[in-house]
């Protein structure tokens, strides 16, 4: 008969690792303490607060007269940055840099909710593969570049990098951009002519230097759509996590479930260089299908079975309506949705 | 009108209000005489109740803190000290453990599959017991198995006080209890 005495004996007189008293103790008395304070001493405090906030907002604050400003940027360059028809909302900086006889110039600068686009000169051209630029904020933050892409004859080169992250994301940022190396690049003339009639590579190791170029941006703000329906292909769930619109993106981002990395990037073989099982597409009111102007995916976990996607197409100037979403997988059909853009 | 509430302020009043009442109240429950008499229960507690030594810190040291900041607020006609400190520190433990919340059917399930033992058999086994497997096992069992565990044994208090602490009658408290320690006993037989 086992009896209960025994074993509340052992654990009265359990001896356990507790938590050192006078050690916690100190860290509550600490904690809790506050002065009485008088009320004029209150209100001097609030005033020294609202006093240091107006401060920091003046200094992390960008000028909003230096947003959003007009700027004669050139077509082709807002073609490549994916910011046709936006070009009133792409903040011109001017901003110049010279080192090791390179001349970078930060000419305007576009920043909404999804992505944060340079477009900058080089004389002479430079070519974009050693380069290393890094992005911060006022902050100190560093972004990501997600994507670049460069005119080997004209030196115009767009950087698109990570959304700026709050508060920046709502106020503004007052960025700069930083190099320390620059690929030369070096053009002759096709002996049989191609498209550009030109050659161009690379003829050297990179020409190391010091390029910083600051700039104040505003930023384009999004209209937050409302979210779409889920829908299911085979075992996958599509579940729409935010739809945001701009002048010039569109970006949708959607938790998918029942679906692995592996299946996600699949590609069925076709004799060539395969198809994509997975695939999107934004039809505009126009019956254009959009260009992607960029996405990615990330999971939860190593087996990928919950994972992140977002997507993000350039407008190029496609008016306000009813945008198409399809999303298909081979094998397991398609659905679609409408996306209200205003 | 629309009014905008501020929760800076009343904190900060709220503090001040507690702080002045203790001031004021020579002789009266003071946050330092407070830790002094019970920060050692509290940590003894916190001990057995929680699963990891970062945790028992964490739960002391919140528990230990709404219990200051609320020492101003303590009424004698309603009770003694012990009483109003043992709600809030459970009212803690459940908080925490709400944030940490798991699992824990099989361990549930075990003491209906566990079969019993001699008293000779399971005296000898408790006496070669460690305190540290004992402890082991009982930061396994459920939440509230630890809780009122700890408050009837870790802490040593009446049952009738263990049933105003958790919010129970004397009569549920103490069933609660002695279920709680089959399941202890349970787990030591099944791992033993």
């Amino acid at each position: 008969m086992t009896t209960p005495d025994a074993l509340e004996q052992r654990l009265a007189g359990l001896i356990v690792p507790a938590p050192d008293p006078g050690r916690i103790t100190a860290h509550v008395l600490s904690m809790s303490v506050t002065r009485p304070r008088r009320h004029f001493a209150r209100v001097a405090a609030l005033a020294v607060a609202v006093l240091v906030i107006a401060l920091g907002a003046l200094y992390f604050v960008p000028a909003t007269d230096a947003a959003l400003a007009d700027t004669p940027i050139a077509g082709d360059l807002l073609r490549d940055a994916g910011l046709v028809g936006a070009g009133n909302r792409v903040t011109a900086v001017g901003a110049v840099s010279t080192s090791s006889g390179y001349r970078l110039e930060l000419v305007g600068a576009y920043a909404d909710s999804t992505r944060t686009v340079l477009i900058l000169h080089a004389e002479p051209a430079i070519w974009l593969s050693a380069s290393n630029p890094e992005l911060k904020d006022q902050f100190g933050r560093t972004y990501m570049m997600r994507s670049g892409m460069g005119n080997a004859l004209t030196g115009n080169l767009v950087l698109q990098f990570e959304a700026l992250s709050w508060p920046d994301s709502i106020t503004g940022a007052r960025i700069i951009l930083h190099m320390t190396a620059l690929a030369p690049i070096a053009c002759v003339a096709a002996p049989s002519a191609n498209s550009e009639g030109v050659i161009c590579s690379n003829p050297g190791p990179p020409v190391v230097g010091s390029w910083t170029l600051p700039a104040t941006i505003g930023v384009d703000e999004g209209t937050v759509l409302a979210l779409p329906a889920p829908a299911r292909l085979g075992s996958a769930n599509f579940r729409f996590t935010s739809v945001v619109a701009t002048p010039a993106t569109i970006g949708v981002e959607i938790d998918v479930t029942g679906m692995s990395f592996a299946d996600l990037y699949k590609i069925i073989p076709d004799g060539r260089k395969g198809t994509p099982a997975f695939s999107t597409d934004l039809i505009g009111p126009d019956g254009v299908t959009k260009v992607a102007g960029g996405g990615g995916s990330s999971g939860d976990d190593l087996t990928g079975t919950h994972i992140h996607i977002h997507l993000r197409w350039n407008r190029d100037g496609s008016a306000a309506g009813d945008y198409r979403l399809r999303i298909a997988y081979i094998g397991l059909g398609e659905f679609e949705r409408v996306l209200h853009i205003p | 009108m629309a009014v905008r509430y501020s929760p800076l302020q009343p904190y900060t009043e709220r503090m001040e209000a507690t702080l002045s009442t203790t001031d004021s109240h020579a002789g009266a429950l003071t946050a330092e005489e407070l830790c002094r008499r019970y920060a050692p229960s509290v940590c003894r507690f916190a001990a057995m109740i929680a699963t990891s030594s970062p945790d028992a810190d964490d739960l002391a040291q919140d528990a230990l803190l709404r219990a200051v900041r609320a020492v101003g607020s303590y009424d004698s006609a309603k009770g003694s000290p012990e009483a109003w400190l043992w709600r809030i520190v459970v009212n803690s433990a459940r908080d925490s453990a709400r944030r940490r919340e798991r699992a824990r059917g099989l361990i549930e399930r075990l003491m209906f599959a566990a079969p019993r033992e001699s008293e000779s058999v399971e005296a000898t086994a408790l006496a070669n017991l460690r305190d540290a497997d004992l402890h082991a096992q009982l930061r396994r069992l459920p939440h509230r198995d630890r809780m009122l565990i700890a408050l009837r044994y870790g802490v040593g208090l009446e049952t009738d006080e263990v049933a105003a602490a958790v919010g129970l009658s004397a009569d549920s408290a103490g069933k609660a209890i002695r279920r709680a320690l089959a399941r202890l006993r349970a787990r030591l037989e099944v791992t033993r």
